[in-house]
């Protein structure tokens, strides 16, 4: 393979993945990071590292010169962007070829092509595709678009024209708050995207979030891996994501699936992407498409058999992939949850800090994906996402159950975590039933979590021993201490 | 993993436990806890407190300062708007009063706990909770 040595240009649980696949392929590995992120699993896991800047995200991680600096200094062949950050960047793919770097991802034309959410409907339309009634255009005044919400008719969504993962995105449920929602949706573009420019859509309130995995070899054949559901969000953000869709007819399966390879086609992609499309009454109508690993990749590896981030890298190296008898099929089903450092008792607020022991219960089918250990910081600088927690099993019902297992004995101490509230997801009926719709978190989850009580005789038998106590271990008739190493492995 | 055994309702389970700074962080019957060892008044006010400082609930940036000192505020009206892990947050007033101190600035960026705005009860409003 023409690929020797590639950078990551990223941080956390996904720059881990990028390097285990390089490694398992024999590649050298170098991590382009900022100053804080020394303190990470990635760092650690690294061949090589070299810090390209500060801790906020403009000075590094999305600084697109910094980042060629850093791969050319240390003689990278190829950078994979991970997602987030540069990922979905045509000017950062741009930059690579310029500067004789394989991008490990599309050429800047596809990307621009279907990574624009505008540029997409274009070339979607011109395909027939069904699309979401909206408004796209160049005037950008508050007036303006005040008054294209009135016309698309409320409910209607704001999002960011250079965006993706929930950011920049606000819903209008009446026109009195149109130049409230307009203005912050463009604050929060300009900050996250550098662009401030958003466009408008009719907002579906009782939809499924489905989305196909694709995914194009060198030579340009697109194949699609079936479907992921990602209807559970909060805030625009996913949280829990499975494969495949529980309630998805075979007709509908067909015919977007057929939908997503021909638009990946049409804009000569290459690589892994993902076309999404919301589903309401047997209709579907095509939202958005990624020119990028997904976060929930894990989930359609599981079912599929398949390593997307290694098949991400063979392709930019030229290399077949998927060397299994075509088409793949299915088997089981797998369910991913986003552990976040967040308070799931205050508002879901970030809860950065200091990790202390972490504890994931491993076994058959339980795949941990994380960034930081014991030791390592959640810093505010980044996302508050810390690891991904993602079960296989025979059917849902056994995968459901597996994950509550799973997120019960998971420890996480020093920040934080929503799993107390992941655990609620799981075990409510709509989800259980596979009727959950994008609505799902606001219409079940909108008041917060109270914090449960610990027992007096807990407290108190803990407070002994973690705070010191003037009882030896062992007097007490209740309790008994093991010094030794917990059952679980520790990390 | 430090852990003690403690029996419940007949069983013997096992609490799993680590202190950190004045934080008791424990797990037991698949669930985490954090106990507050030591008294202290760092984060804000509960749901219904009428809070006379607005205090940074998370570090961040502080994007937007929509009120200005002396100006008169009324519950729900947002005060600052700051961003952290690219989440925009809206603090915003739980009484009716008057701002007293804005000590934050557009861009500014804060630190969890940090005092953003002193606010003052409006006195003249005759009912009192």
């Amino acid at each position: 393979m023409k690929i020797k040595r590639v950078a990551i240009a990223n941080r956390g649980e996904v720059a881990v993945r990028i390097i285990r696949a390089c490694q398992e392929l024999g590649l050298e590995t170098i991590l382009l990071h900022s100053e804080p992120d020394t303190q990470s699993r990635a760092y650690r896991l690294a061949d090589f590292k070299i810090c390209i800047g500060a801790g906020p995200s403009a000075d590094s991680y999305l600084n697109i010169d910094r980042n060629i600096q850093g791969a050319l200094a240390m003689q990278a062949d190829a950078i994979h962007p991970g997602f987030g950050f540069l990922s979905e960047n045509p000017n950062f793919a741009k930059a690579c070829l310029e500067n004789k770097i394989i991008f490990i991802g599309p050429s800047p034309q596809a990307m621009k092509a279907l990574g624009d959410k505008v540029e997409c409907k274009k070339i979607a339309r011109g395909l027939g595709l069904p699309l979401i009634p909206g408004y796209e255009g160049s005037d950008q005044s508050i007036d303006r678009l005040s008054r294209e919400a009135l016309n698309i008719g409320f409910p209607v969504i704001v999002k960011a024209a250079a965006g993706g993962g929930g950011r920049g995105m606000k819903v209008i449920s009446e026109a009195p708050q149109s130049a409230e929602q307009i203005e912050s949706a463009q604050r929060e573009a300009q900050s996250a995207f550098g662009n401030p420019q958003v466009f408008l859509e009719k907002y579906f309130d009782r939809a499924k979030h489905i989305e196909f995995q694709v995914f194009v070899d060198c030579s340009g054949h697109a194949v699609h891996l079936f479907e992921r559901e990602c209807s559970v969000q909060r805030r625009h953000q996913k949280i829990v994501e499975e494969a495949l869709s529980p309630t998805l007819s075979p007709q509908l399966r067909s015919q977007m699936s057929q939908a997503a390879c021909l638009l990946v086609e049409k804009a000569n992609y290459r690589g892994a992407g993902t076309v999404e499309f919301l589903v309401q009454d047997q209709k579907f109508f095509l939202l958005e498409v990624n020119t990028r690993l997904q976060v929930e990749h894990t989930v359609t590896e599981e079912v599929m058999g398949v390593d997307l981030v290694k098949a991400q890298i063979l392709t930019a190296g030229l290399e077949p992939v998927f060397n299994s008898p075509w088409p793949l099929s299915p088997q089981g089903h797998s369910i991913e949850c986003r552990i976040y450092a967040e308070n799931p008792y205050n508002q879901g607020a970030p809860d950065p800090g200091l990790l202390g022991s972490v504890v994931f219960p491993e076994g058959p089918g339980r795949r941990f994906e994380y960034g930081f250990e014991s030791g390592d910081e959640i810093t505010s600088f980044y996302d508050p996402m810390i690891a991904k927690i993602i079960v296989w099993d025979e059917t849902r019902p056994r995968a459901l159950q597996k994950l509550m297992q799973v997120l019960k004995e998971t420890i996480i101490f020093g920040v934080h975590t929503n799993i107390p509230l992941l655990k609620k997801i799981i075990d409510h009926p709509d989800f259980v039933n596979g009727r959950m719709t994008t609505q799902f978190m606001n219409e079940n989850f909108s008041e917060f979590l109270t914090k449960p009580s610990v027992p007096p005789e807990v407290q108190q038998a803990v407070q002994r021993m973690a705070v010191g106590t003037p009882w030896a271990i062992g007097t007490s008739p209740l309790i008994s201490a093991n010094p030794f190493a917990a059952p679980w492995r520790s990390l | 993993m430090n852990y003690v055994e403690i029996e419940i309702e007949g069983k013997m389970e096992k609490i799993f436990y680590q202190k950190m700074k004045s934080k008791l962080w424990i797990h037991f019957l698949g669930q985490t806890h954090s106990i507050e060892t030591q008294k202290s008044k760092t984060t804000a006010g509960g749901k219904n407190e009428e809070r006379l400082e607005i205090l940074a609930p998370m570090p961040g940036k502080i994007t937007k300062v929509l009120k200005n000192e002396n100006d008169t505020v009324n519950p729900g009206d947002t005060l600052v708007v700051m961003e952290a892990m690219k989440m925009e947050y809206a603090l915003k007033s739980d009484l009716k009063g008057l701002i007293q101190q804005v000590l934050c600035r557009l861009g500014d960026q804060v630190s969890l706990g940090q005092k953003l705005v002193q606010l003052a009860k409006d006195s003249s409003n005759q009912d009192a909770p």
